[in-house]
């Protein structure tokens, strides 16, 4: 005399109720990957977006040039958007961006969305890409550099080895560094988007911020469209007719905010604007790509005419 | 028989172990999904020394005095908050000393105990840099009194800056400069075509040929107010721009009226742009039209 259990199990298996209910979810897992695989024509592909925003510093530098070598190693990923919202920061962090842009665009097409911001160093980020969309209501532009320059006036307080030791940069000197930097920038837009570029020299140095209707009639920005019409210029660049889309974060993750405010300002929320750019406790110059006035009891050198 | 089976079940377990550690080893296998770890070299032009480097401009030459006559007192006025410390015009002020000219600073100790009336009564020159206050009407017509009489009138003025997150006040020379039909607009001028090393500093050449601009060739100005009414003397080229209205033209920085002179940059007398193009110069003749008055 059979047990139970196996009376009930023996009863399950023969079930038609129960084979209809297996045969009926087998069916919806294989069926549309069957289906793929016998009808589907078009390329399917990736669209990797990735975010860059807030103040470029070292640090946030360091995490988007991660991201972006990520995404060019990344085989599965056939383009990728920029979704880019900042007003710029540090030369040297905007610098660092704008070559890690230039790595990827020579392997895959890279597009830029515009979300609010892509002024100074985050239009310098994003001067490499294919194309540029911006919203009427985006702003961009300021291609210039300043210079926070702290007061130097004096004999050094310590001992050292030589006059310029602590810092003593002359004005001449700093004038100079900051007009180099200015060249660079500007000879690097002329030289990525120098064919669609309406802008004269002195026009384009002015260092003014343009909407994105006006970006696009001055050839700042190619074309008004939002993140949509990005990630789809992105995937026809590809030859993509059938994407999947990879949003990806370039900010701080939990650990690094847990990991503390020294390593990125940004993150804490909690230290002045114009230290996020510097090294608290050490006055030193400092140059940067950005738009914006900044709390900084420091004297500034600016390439642009601005007030 | 009990040996046969643990024989078997410890076989049994080994091949299971074999079998599931082949599977899962091969499943963390990574399987490359990029290319060769392999990154082509960079080469961005416009970050080559080559193509931006720029270089502080040169400075050369001296600031002279080639009058033979000595003893000349030059006048300058501290007592209306200006912005001038010896410091900032050392090789102004040492230049017209080492020539053997008495220079006073006319402070705000010296008013409460002199009048600006007095002090004028012995000078031969009076220099007026970036007042914070206003002239009274008093002080307006005793300067206008002095040139008159053969004295010299230096004006210099330079534009409201930002410092921080504040601006410098302003400098309210309206007044006294309009005694002598002279004057300042607003705002810096900048020129985003042709400029030494920064936009803010301008290039600017005579317009007539005379004693202030004897030996001039060009000049380099920085953060200029432009000066209205009077002779023009030194002007800006053409693409020069002034901040507040964003115009191009040529704006005069330098002019006469009389024994009036206006200057729109008080940085030309200081150590950091006067050995700059000529500029040594045009602060020399400076001088010579400060000490050859007729008082």
């Amino acid at each position: 005399m059979a047990n139970p259990i196996d009376r009930r199990v023996k009863t399950l298996l023969t079930s038609y109720t129960v084979l209809v209910v297996v045969a009926l979810l087998l069916g919806a897992v294989v069926g549309p990957a069957a289906s793929n695989a016998l009808f589907e024509t078009e390329e399917r592909g990736t669209v990797a977006v990735v975010t860059i925003e807030g103040p470029i510093t070292g640090p946030s530098a360091d995490d988007v040039t991660r991201e972006l070598r990520a995404v060019r190693r990344n085989g599965t990923v056939d383009a990728v958007v920029l979704r880019i919202d900042s007003g710029g920061g540090s030369v040297a962090a905007s610098e660092a961006q704008y070559r890690a842009v230039k790595r990827l665009a020579r392997e895959k097409p890279v597009v830029t969305s515009v979300r609010g911001i892509a002024a100074s160093g985050a239009y310098y980020t994003a001067l490499p890409s294919d194309e540029i969309y911006a919203t009427p209501g985006g702003l961009i532009g300021s291609v210039g550099v300043r210079a926070l320059i702290p007061q130097p006036d004096g004999v050094p307080e310590p001992v050292t080895t030589g006059p310029d030791k602590v810092g003593g940069l002359t004005d001449d000197d700093i004038r100079a560094q900051v007009e180099t930097l200015k060249r660079s920038f500007v000879d690097t837009v002329y030289a990525e988007r120098g064919d669609r570029l309406t802008l004269t020299r002195p026009e384009l140095t002015n260092a003014k911020v343009y909407s994105g209707t006006g970006a696009v009639e001055n050839g700042l920005a190619d074309a008004v469209g939002d993140l949509e019409t990005a990630i789809a210029s992105a995937a026809d660049a590809a030859g993509l007719s059938s994407y999947s889309v990879d949003y990806r974060s370039t900010t701080p993750d939990l650990l690094s905010l847990l990991r503390g405010a020294e390593t990125n300002g940004s993150a804490a929320g909690s230290l002045a604007r114009a230290t996020l750019f510097t090294t608290p406790g050490i006055d030193r110059p400092r140059y940067l790509m950005l738009w914006g006035d900044l709390d900084a009891e420091a004297r500034e050198v600016r390439t642009d005419g601005a007030t | 028989m009990e040996l046969r089976d643990s024989l078997l079940r410890v076989g049994v377990f080994l091949a299971v172990f074999a079998v599931a550690t082949i599977l899962t080893g091969l499943g963390s296998v990574p399987i490359p999904t990029d290319g060769p770890n392999q990154t082509a070299p960079l080469t961005v032009e416009s970050h080559q020394p080559d193509s931006i480097l720029a270089q502080p401009p040169e400075e050369t030459g001296d600031v002279t005095a080639d009058s033979t006559g000595t003893g000349q007192t030059v006048v300058i006025d501290q007592s209306h908050n200006n912005s001038v410390t010896p410091d900032q015009i050392s090789p102004f002020v040492t230049r017209l000393l080492s020539a053997g000219h008495e220079v006073v600073f006319y402070t705000d100790e010296m008013a409460d105990h002199q009048s600006l009336n007095r002090t004028l009564a012995r000078a031969d020159a009076f220099v007026v840099v970036a007042p914070g206050e206003q002239y009274n009407t008093s002080e307006q017509a005793r300067v206008a009194r002095f040139a008159d009489r053969g004295g010299r009138v230096l004006l210099v003025n330079e534009p409201t800056a930002q410092v921080g997150d504040r601006s410098t006040q302003p400098t309210p020379m309206t007044n006294l400069a309009g005694t002598f039909g002279l004057g300042f607009d607003a705002g810096y001028l900048y020129n985003l075509q042709t400029y030494d090393t920064n936009h803010r500093a301008v290039f600017a050449v005579p317009a007539t040929e005379g004693p202030l601009t004897r030996g001039v060739d060009r000049l380099t100005v920085y953060t200029a107010r432009p000066v209205v009414g009077g002779s023009a003397a030194v002007v800006t080229n053409g693409s020069t721009r002034l901040s507040t209205t964003r115009r191009d033209g040529a704006y005069t920085v330098l002019a006469r009226e009389g024994n009036a002179v206006a200057l729109g940059d008080r940085s030309l007398l200081g150590p950091d742009y006067v050995h700059t193009s000529d500029n040594e110069v045009l602060v020399s003749n400076l001088i010579e039209f400060l000490v050859s008055g007729s008082r």
